[in-house]
């Protein structure tokens, strides 16, 4: 601990002290989000005027408002729609550092408090999480304190304060803080809110995030990093993982090298039959990302938000970027098959017309007379053989990378191995089709969801067999383990999740909550409010258990107020009474004035004759150090009475 | 909002409020005046307490709970007569600047300011009066004239009052107790005062009560039909400029200047 050894400060020190506390405070919460050198930019400037402040050197105000314009001039042309919030965040990071070189007057305070907030609410935009609720409830603390003191500054700037009074100041002060915090959020339930953001256009999806995309690529990566961020959370019961296929987008095109989707068609009950198997229900929180596919655990049947589309190859997708965090619920039927008859046959024969002779020969020599289950079996075998290895490193980059990764590096990544079996099943006139989507999860058994991170992008196959329907295959060797490694490694592991755990309840309860939600709640109180017949088993529902505890709490207080009135003695609460009683007739006692003096001057006398008796009585009694009786307190009582019917 | 709002209400509750003008206020000259407030509540200090009446305005800007704070400023009352102060406003900024909360404390606070003092020559006559009538002896106990009483002899008593002759006869020392010489009484009649205007005409007498109240002559006033009969002490002395102070005065709003 630091101890503070002084007895005097100015308040103008106290003021600087919390002010450079909040540029700290951005500096922290925004390292990671800009780049580097736009905080160290800022605590070189709090540094520098420090220094300038102990030197009493002060750097002229045109010089640094000429160098506020030439920095805002650098970034206009600088400017870039594509991350609007980094940068205005950079310009609100260069002139606060100018800011706090200036010599700072009340307004020069107020400015930086200002650009401190924006950077905090772009942080805001940034990362919606649990860090940046910690970051704007710190700030707040800090911007209370610092502007009481700087009300006390703006009052007298050569105002001196002891030690304890800058302690007392701080302590009681931070009740107002303490005080709103909860009222914010009070209000937060209670205010209208729209259903559209209107600022997250702001914050378009401008870093693609590697891991989920609408086509697959082959042989322009050689390395891909693993991304440890988390693309979707999903509330459900644990399954085997096995069955953790997360359906996202189906491609059925491929040009040599690329894997596309071609025309979609909307989903018909009609046509096709829906799969049958075990129904899970799911709620998914998805993040935003650079595409509209929702994901959703194979096969999903019906996926529950506002403007969705269905296709008929049961993929979901929004009619824009997903650029705000969804949540939807997901009806799945969990099977491999998808039951569906007279498909476009050629469409999901479609094979590159400069296809290798070799990767047909291969193709064909896997085919099996027994009939087109035996082959597809074969087809996976083949792949799943040790010539073939799983690997992200050193990908075959190449013109033809399945002829590569067939005959020269028989290694690669699951968009290998699915490009390589949908196109063998192809060859031999087996339709296929590539599904794109998400493999595998870490359950987290504190908040029952499980957390999918982008690393698990996953690509598979599905072929078609006569009679059956679409079949899914997956033909990537890579053990469940790279998709669900044991998680519970580690303590920092643990705090991980138990901090994901927190953001998930963050998102599931605030960020999703918006004016329909207030509505349904709303209009459930008032249609319970409503109900005109009372019901037995309405004893159980929620209001009237509430209703209950409220009761109980009342029951408690007053019980602790009748206690805590007992605990005096008796005859004090009668004298009480009385001086009360007299009080409301307009005869206030008071203080200091001893009892019978008091009823002494009571101008009407019936009133004093009655108040003189009391008094005696209870004086008789009082200062004989003789116990009052119940008949002592009765007859005091009795008394009483007699000055409402004096009146 | 609403809860700086609240602080700032509680900020100005259970407050007092006390001013502490010196014995003597004449008008024209500055006088140094305490303000004290009083903070009642249990808990919450009192921020940035600002008194503004008329033309006082001082800052108290910390006073703790169940405590009091005082600061002194420097006023000056421009007239002569009876100064009232009602219902003054006490107002803080607390706790954020953006609003300026007032609160009328329900008192009134009055001094009365004594005439403003202008030399002038009345002693003078006065000392020419009593050169030609000579002193008077008082009845007061001192070291100028005659012996009143004899008594024992306490230490310190200076050598040259021992009482010998009584010494000698009891055996015991004793001391001489002698009467002290005062100045011959003087009554100034207001009303005769040759001075025109009558506002010199207080300032002057008022000049000459408090210069032969300070060479210790018991001065007497005759005004309006009332006599003040002479004497020396210093509530005499006070009464009397009062009763000049309200002389043709009824009641006058405070008018005050701060320095």
């Amino acid at each position: 601990m630091i101890s503070l050894n002084f007895t005097q400060l100015k308040v103008g020190t106290v003021v600087n002290i919390f002010t450079y506390l909040t540029g700290i405070l951005c500096a922290a919460a925004l390292s990671g989000h800009i780049p580097f050198v736009y905080p160290l930019l800022l605590l070189a400037a709090m540094g520098l005027s420090v220094y300038l402040d102990l030197k009493k050197i002060c750097i002229p105000r045109w010089l640094l408002v000429i160098l506020s314009v030439v920095a805002l001039l650098y970034f206009f042309v600088r400017f870039d729609m594509q991350d609007l919030i980094g940068h205005i965040m950079e310009i609100l990071f260069v002139l606060m550092g100018i800011k706090f070189l200036e010599h700072k007057e009340f307004r020069d305070y107020m400015q930086i408090y200002a650009l401190a907030l924006f950077v905090l609410a772009g942080l805001g935009l940034m990362t919606p999480g649990m860090a940046f609720v910690a970051y704007l409830l710190l700030f707040f603390i800090l911007l209370c304190l610092s502007l009481i003191f700087l009300t006390f500054y703006s009052q007298d700037p050569e105002l001196e304060l002891t030690n304890q009074t800058i302690r007392t100041v701080i302590t009681k002060s931070l009740w107002i803080p303490v005080l709103a915090i909860p009222l914010s959020g009070l209000m937060f339930i209670i205010l209208p809110r729209t259903s559209y953001p209107i600022l997250t256009f702001l914050n378009r999806p401008d870093k693609a995030r590697s891991g989920f995309t609408d086509n697959v690529r082959l042989g322009n990566v050689s390395d891909i990093q693993e991304d440890e961020r988390v693309i979707f959370r999903v509330t459900m019961e644990k399954i085997d993982e096995s069955l953790l296929y997360w359906r996202g987008i189906t491609l059925d095109h491929f040009d040599g090298s690329s894997w596309m989707r071609t025309k979609k068609h909307f989903h018909s009950a009609a046509k096709g039959i829906s799969p049958v198997g075990k129904s899970i229900n799911q709620t998914i929180y998805l993040e935003p990302y650079d595409n509209s596919s929702l994901f959703a655990l194979d096969k999903p049947v019906h996926v529950d938000l506002k403007a969705v589309r269905k296709y008929n190859d049961l993929t979901f997708t929004m009619p824009s970027y997903i650029e705000k965090r969804v949540r939807y619920t997901v009806f799945s039927a969990v099977s491999d098959i998808i039951p569906e008859e007279n498909i476009d046959r050629a469409k999901h024969l479609q094979l590159p017309r400069n296809l290798s002779p070799r990767i047909v020969s291969l193709a064909k020599s896997l085919a099996m007379t027994s009939g087109t289950e035996a082959t597809i079996k074969r087809i996976v075998d083949h792949l799943n053989s040790d010539r073939y290895r799983y690997t992200l490193k050193g990908l075959p980059l190449s013109k033809n990378p399945l002829e590569s990764f067939f005959f020269d590096s028989p290694s690669g990544n699951c968009e290998y191995f699915a490009s390589a079996m949908a196109v063998l099943l192809r060859v031999n006139n087996i339709p296929s089709r590539i599904v794109g989507g998400y493999r595998g999860g870490y359950y987290n058994e504190m908040g029952n969801y499980y957390l999918i991170p982008q690393k698990n992008a996953h690509v598979w196959v599905e072929a078609y067999a006569d009679g059956k329907g679409w079949v899914r295959f997956d033909p990537t060797p890579a053990s469940l383990d790279a998709f669900s490694p044991a998680y519970k490694q580690g303590v920092f592991r643990k705090l991980q999740l138990f901090f994901d755990t927190i953001n998930y309840y963050w998102y599931g309860i605030v960020l999703t909550y918006n004016l329909e939600r207030q509505l349904s709640i709303s209009r459930s109180i008032i249609s319970e409010l409503k109900r005109p017949s009372f019901s037995f088993s309405y004893l159980r529902s929620g209001i009237v258990r509430y209703t209950g505890i409220a009761l109980i709490i009342i029951v408690l207080i007053i019980a602790t107020v009748i206690l805590a009135r007992s605990a005096k003695p008796r005859e004090i609460t009668v004298l009480n009474d009385f001086l009360r009683k007299l009080g409301a007739l307009g005869y206030p006692k008071r203080e200091f004035e001893g009892l019978e003096e008091f009823a002494a001057r009571i101008p009407d006398k019936n009133i004093r004759r009655i108040s003189l008796e009391f008094v005696r009585n209870f004086e008789n009694i009082y200062y004989t150090d003789r116990p009052f009786m119940t008949e002592d307190l009765r007859r005091l009582e009795n008394i009483m009475e007699k000055i409402d019917d004096a009146k | 909002m609403s809860i700086s709002g609240f602080f700032g209400k509680a900020n100005l509750s259970k407050l007092d409020l006390q001013i502490d003008f010196p014995q003597e206020v004449y008008a024209g000259s500055q006088v140094p005046v305490k303000i004290t407030v009083e903070n009642r509540r249990r808990h919450l200090p009192a921020f940035l307490i600002g008194l503004n009446a008329d033309h006082i305005s001082v800052l108290l800007p910390f006073t703790p709970a169940k405590s009091t704070s005082s600061v002194f400023t420097n006023i000056t009352f421009r007239e002569r007569g009876l100064h009232t102060i009602e219902n003054p406003r006490v107002s803080s900024v607390f706790p954020f600047n953006f609003f300026t909360r007032f609160k009328t404390l329900h008192k009134t606070y009055t001094i009365i300011a004594l005439p403003r003092l202008k030399a002038c020559d009345l002693a003078s006559l006065y000392r020419k009066e009593r050169r030609s009538r000579g002193e008077k002896i008082s009845d007061a106990i001192g070291y100028d004239a005659d012996v009143i009483s004899i008594r024992e002899y306490v230490r310190g008593d200076p050598i040259k009052y021992i009482h010998w002759k009584a010494t000698a006869k009891t055996g015991k020392l004793k001391t001489k107790e002698l009467s002290s010489l005062s100045y011959q009484p003087v009554v100034i009649e207001f009303e005769n005062v040759m001075i025109r205007d009558v506002e010199e005409r207080i300032s002057s007498v008022a000049y000459t009560i408090v210069q032969l109240h300070k060479n210790n002559v018991p001065v007497g006033l005759k005004i309006n039909g009332r006599l003040f009969p002479p004497d020396t002490t210093g509530v005499h002395k006070l009464n009397m400029l009062k009763e000049l102070a309200m002389f043709e005065k009824v009641d006058v709003r405070v008018s005050v200047m701060t320095a």
